[in-house]
């Protein structure tokens, strides 16, 4: 009797179980969308037009073998929509297969989208659990679409182009790695704000301009590669691209820095433990001098020092500008100030202080410590 | 029968407990854990867990009392004592008949809980019905053995268990933020006990040892294993929590439904074979949540025969009855909210039979104790 039960069990287990899947689709019967644009559509108010790339395996595999010219690799379509999902839909209708997610890796948003705030488009990417929380959202500058059109001839699918740029960027520390989800955290943090990469793109090329900031899913404005730079360096200890500076007393002659390690300090001390809070960042930055364009007659001992004095102000001076435009014409604060006062501070500050009116007004101050440390494979 | 009883081993029982206590709830844990608390949600678990000892030192305390009984059997001679069975009986049935109910309706949302995980996340096309049914199957092929068999998946499956807790911390501390976790600061004594209370359906499936210490083997350390399968519950659940607040701050914490996968989808480490690591990990979890749900289930069926006093055949014709009241149960929040709404309501219901009930019976069983040593000395010093 026993064995009877246990062979029915296993018999109705079976025939649930080995069915296959219940949604089951090959690889082949998807389209993967590999980017996805947002831009506004002119004259039309409300409505997005979305493009999206898609690659094609079968020219992507041809191409290697039989060097078939620059044939595009990549299928590009657009579609215009109400919202990110009707336009979605609308695309749909014009493909054979279903469009799938999963594998999209970057998310290119215009400038006119991202200054008009982009809550409404990142509602859909919240919801879909097939996107992934690491693809890169990108602001363009722009129309976002040339990002997804533009031909690298250096490579087949201009978003996997695109991809290995921030990557070995993001590897390189020039360029920031800053995922979806860290944009979503970002902007649900009460004590930050988020940013994003900012691209310019034409028809053969792509390039980073630095980063666009915002303010409450509104982007208000962005920071040169140079500020961006030296953001980077107080906010994520990143070290930043190569610092060159005018030589004093040459005639065109300049200096090429490059920093190696980053250690960044934030000091949120009250003078004598009574006055108003303020921020100090210390950043030590450690590297080379890996191009010197006129020729220096002194010690290489008075060299170095020199040198150290001159990049530190240049430094100063940057992180200085950075500070006034985030504090003063953006009201943006992407340093995450805000998160290291509420965890410090949360009694003496925080809970007395709104941080989104105060974030203008707060003093912040920066004190760079350059440490040179070798010159290359020259001398001096 | 009564053949297989006195048979689970010391490391056995370290495995059911936790296995039953480990389930689907850690998937929304860092959500609920700091929706109050904010930065330092990682103390709800912590507190909860408090709530847990006491029931369970109560167990532990009754089955030292009762060696070799379960609470279906001792449950009537703590409340009438040897003299009067009967009235022990009637005392114990609407407890009994309350932990049944309680296991009844856990079983049923547990499940429900885990299609709504596959179902918004992975098979998305799926009907929910498909998922449960193939769960409660499997569930049912279990329910047709001897005691023997759960034990044994219980041990098989536990070493997986330790996968996601080690896992989970490692592969997102790369995207940690440790100053989501400051300040430490306790704005009200109150929110802190309300998500203690809230959260305590983290920890049921400790009720289940009332049968299991009971039929351990002779010998077998039983408080040993309480104290270790809830410190190690303890633990995982607050590494997952702090994972969870230190990764996306306690605010993005409240958007995400299952924040734990989405912690998982976030961790980005290179040389993992593996590009999406969540579906690793729902391969696990789905293990955790099928121990936990087996359990339950064999445990109220088995509870039921042993007060019964029947055999095997009749615990796999029950296996089979409840069945279809389970599938229907489990089917009855119409959405995600009603879901939440309902096991809420289950949770404030779960301390009765869970809580209330273990200690109840440890009190009036202390209390027993010390009257009959009283009449035992009183009749030495009668001599």
């Amino acid at each position: 009797m026993a064995k009877g039960w246990v062979r029915l069990a296993v018999l109705c287990v079976c025939v649930f179980l080995l069915t296959g899947c219940w949604d089951r689709r090959e690889l082949e019967e998807r389209t993967s969308v590999l980017a996805i644009a947002v831009d506004m559509v002119e004259g039309h108010e409300g409505l997005y037009r979305l493009t999206v790339q898609i690659p094609i395996p079968l020219k992507i595999a041809g191409s290697s073998g039989q060097g078939g010219g620059n044939a595009d690799a990549v299928k590009i379509m657009s579609v215009t929509g109400r919202t990110i999902l009707d336009a979605n839909n609308n695309l749909q209708i014009r493909l054979n297969q279903k469009l799938f997610l999963g594998h999209t890796r970057v998310l290119a948003v215009s400038e006119e989208v991202a200054r008009k705030g982009i809550r409404d488009i990142m509602d859909t990417f919240r919801r879909e659990p097939q996107i992934r929380r690491l693809l890169w959202p990108i602001v363009v500058k722009g129309e976002a679409a040339t990002l997804l059109r533009f031909k690298p001839q250096l490579g087949q699918i201009p978003v996997v182009f695109l991809m290995d740029l921030i990557e070995n960027g993001a590897k390189m520390g020039t360029i920031p790695d800053q995922t979806l989800g860290d944009y979503f955290s970002q902007t649900s943090n009460k004590a930050m704000q988020p940013f994003l990469n900012y691209v310019e793109a034409s028809t053969t090329e792509v390039r980073w301009r630095g980063v666009a900031v915002f303010s409450d899913h509104k982007m208000v404005g962005t920071l040169n590669a140079v500020q961006s730079w030296s953001f980077l360096q107080l906010r994520n200890e990143e070290r930043g691209g190569d610092v060159i500076i005018p030589l004093p007393g040459t005639n065109n002659g300049y200096v090429t820095f490059r920093p190696h390690f980053v250690k960044t300090r934030l000091d949120l001390k009250r003078r004598k433990n009574k006055g108003p809070h303020a921020a100090m960042f210390s950043c030590e930055l450690e590297g080379d001098i890996v191009e010197v364009t006129a020729v220096m007659k002194m010690p290489p001992e008075e060299f170095i020092r020199q040198m150290q004095r001159l990049i530190k102000k240049e430094m100063d001076k940057r992180a200085k500008k950075l500070f006034h435009q985030l504090q003063k014409e953006y009201n943006s604060d992407v340093l995450k100030l805000g998160l290291a006062l509420r965890a410090h501070h949360y009694r003496d500050y925080w809970q007395k202080h709104d941080w989104k009116k105060d974030f203008k007004n707060f003093p912040i101050d920066v004190d760079y410590t350059i440490k040179i440390r070798r010159l290359g494979m020259e001398m001096q | 029968m009564g053949d297989q009883r006195g048979s689970i081993s010391t490391w056995q029982l370290i495995a059911i407990l936790i296995s039953s206590i480990i389930g689907g709830a850690i998937l929304t844990l860092p959500r609920t854990a700091s929706a109050e608390l904010q930065e330092v949600g990682w103390l709800g678990p912590i507190a909860s867990g408090v709530i847990a000892f006491f029931p369970l030192m109560a167990m532990v305390y009754l089955s030292k009392q009762y060696p070799g009984l379960t609470f279906v059997e001792y449950g009537p001679l703590v409340f009438g004592g040897r003299r009067y069975p009967r009235l022990g009986n009637i005392l114990n049935t609407p407890w009994m008949l309350m932990f049944l109910l309680f296991q009844f309706l856990n079983t049923a949302m547990v499940a429900r809980g885990f299609g709504e995980i596959i179902v918004t996340s992975i098979l998305l096309d799926t009907p929910l019905e498909a998922i449960l049914l193939t769960l409660f199957l499997m569930v049912l092929y279990l329910c047709m053995h001897e005691l023997e068999v759960l034990v044994r998946v219980n041990e098989l499956l536990f070493p997986i268990m330790f996968v996601p807790i080690i896992i989970i911390p490692y592969v997102t501390i790369n995207s940690a933020n440790w100053e989501n976790l400051l300040p430490l600061h306790i704005d009200s004594w109150q929110s802190l006990a309300s998500t203690a209370f809230g959260t305590f359906m983290l920890y049921t499936g400790f009720e289940l040892m009332m049968i299991y210490f009971g039929l351990a083997m002779p010998g077998s350390r039983i408080s040993l294993v309480a104290w270790s399968g809830l410190s190690f519950t303890v633990v995982s659940y607050v590494l997952t929590t702090i994972a969870g607040i230190v990764v996306f701050g306690y605010e993005e914490l409240q958007h995400l439904i299952w924040p734990t996968l989405e912690m998982v989808k976030t961790a980005r480490r290179t040389g993992w074979i593996l590009e999406r690591l969540e579906a690793a990990f729902l391969t696990i979890w789905m293990a955790s949540i099928f121990t936990t749900f087996g359990n339950m289930y064999y445990s109220m069926v088995y509870a039921i025969r042993l007060w019964l006093k029947k055999g095997i055949r009749f615990q796999r014709i029950l296996a089979l009855i409840f069945f279809i009241p389970m599938f229907y149960v489990s089917l009855w929040p119409q959405n995600i909210v009603e879901f939440f709404a309902f096991n809420e309501k289950l949770t404030a219901f779960c301390y009765l039979p869970t809580v209330f009930f273990p200690i109840l019976l440890a009190v009036i069983q202390a209390i027993r104790s010390r009257f009959s040593q009283q009449a035992i000395e009183n009749k030495k010093g009668g001599t």
